[in-house]
């Protein structure tokens, strides 16, 4: 090894990658990367919202019968959750910045539980629909006691399935990915200068809060 | 592209992130007493819509931190979105305007159920209760 080479080595910031020219080159492609793929999401549900507003244009009849079936108490909790669970990711990226591990990994803690009790909430409430015989397409089958006349209301609640379980995958993967960050917080890896990892997780938490900012109102809420 | 330095000028205190939450949590039972509102439902819809939008923004600036980011970040985003909207501007005028040229030519197309409740051959495709209807009924 030359002197020039052992001294590159001595200089390196121990989480810069080697095809990098430094730390700010490093996040700066991490986040550039991470908002093609934000783009490439918001795209992907924009193709859901589109069949939910065909759907609603097709069949408003429809749509206002079968909303009635939507529980918003519990779409509102779900709403009040998420919007915590936004709040404590945006603390833990901000503690990681300021170098306090420990609140860091607290509110990591803390954005993996709502993310968890939002998935409990959401199962409660499809079970609650499989009761009533609600499911999607084909398998549509209501029980007595519902009072839906339309003959379309399995098309609302294949998109419902749809839409809600393509939600509830994304906080699956985030609370995956969270978890992965959680071990990585814990040997102490991320600091004021190392953070994009954090930050990038975030903003897919964020776009998974902002999904269902506007799923609420469209599924719970309009009638 | 963005430079660490410069972006630690940028952090938000705890007590801002906190004013950002209950502002949206303030928008989350507005949109709650909105739903309510003895409104036509185009109405309540569209202002459930507007809200929800309002929210989106507040979002992306303060919790995804895009007004402090690299500006090219923003201009991602806003392409995103350019195309969302396009995809269901188009997809909207198309539905609205479909059949208006059948209109003038009087025609009828079937695309969902009869008054005897008979699927349109180009309807979902399920159990016909009666005869099959034909998928083009010219009234003349």
């Amino acid at each position: 090894m030359t002197l020039e080479t052992q001294k590159d080595v001595a200089e390196h910031p121990p989480y810069l990658a080697h095809h990098f020219k430094s730390m700010d080159q490093q996040t700066a492609s991490g986040k550039l990367g991470m908002w093609i793929f934000m783009g490439q999401e918001l795209l992907f549900f924009s193709g859901l919202f589109c069949a939910y507003g065909y759907c609603r244009f097709m069949y408003p009849a429809m749509i206002t019968e079968t909303q009635k079936y939507m529980d918003w108490r519990l779409g509102g909790v779900n709403s009040v959750i998420l919007l915590i669970s936004s709040l404590t990711m945006s603390l833990c990226v901000r503690s990681a910045r300021v170098n306090n591990k420990s609140l860091s990994i607290k509110y990591l803690l803390a954005t993996m539980f709502c993310g968890l009790l939002f998935l409990v909430i959401k199962g409660y409430e499809w079970a609650t629909h499989f009761h009533e015989g609600l499911f999607p397409g084909r398998f549509y089958s209501p029980d007595a006691e519902v009072l839906i006349s339309s003959h379309t209301a399995h098309v609302f609640f294949g998109l419902y399935y749809t839409i809600t379980g393509m939600h509830g995958l994304h906080i699956v993967v985030g609370v995956g990915l969270m978890l992965w960050l959680l071990r990585r917080s814990l040997r102490g890896e991320f600091n004021s200068e190392n953070y994009v990892s954090l930050e990038n997780v975030s903003l897919f938490w964020h776009l998974v809060d902002l999904v269902w900012i506007f799923l609420y109102p469209i599924l719970y809420l309009a009638k | 592209m963005s430079n660490n330095n410069h972006e630690e000028q940028h952090l938000f205190s705890v007590k801002f992130y906190v004013k950002i939450f209950f502002i949206l949590l303030v928008m989350i039972f507005m949109n709650m007493g909105i739903s309510k509102l003895p409104l036509p439902n185009e109405w309540v819809t569209f202002l459930l819509l507007v809200v929800a939008t309002t929210q989106a923004v507040i979002v992306s600036l303060f919790f995804m931190e895009l007004i402090h980011e690299d500006k090219f970040y923003s201009f991602i985003w806003a392409g995103a979105i350019l195309f969302m909207v396009l995809f269901f501007i188009i997809t909207l005028f198309e539905l609205n305007g479909r059949g208006a040229f059948d209109k003038m030519e009087d025609i009828h197309y079937m695309r969902s159920i009869d008054l005897n409740n008979n699927y349109a051959p180009s309807g979902p495709e399920m159990q016909q209760k009666s005869s099959p209807s034909p998928s083009v009924e010219e009234k003349k």
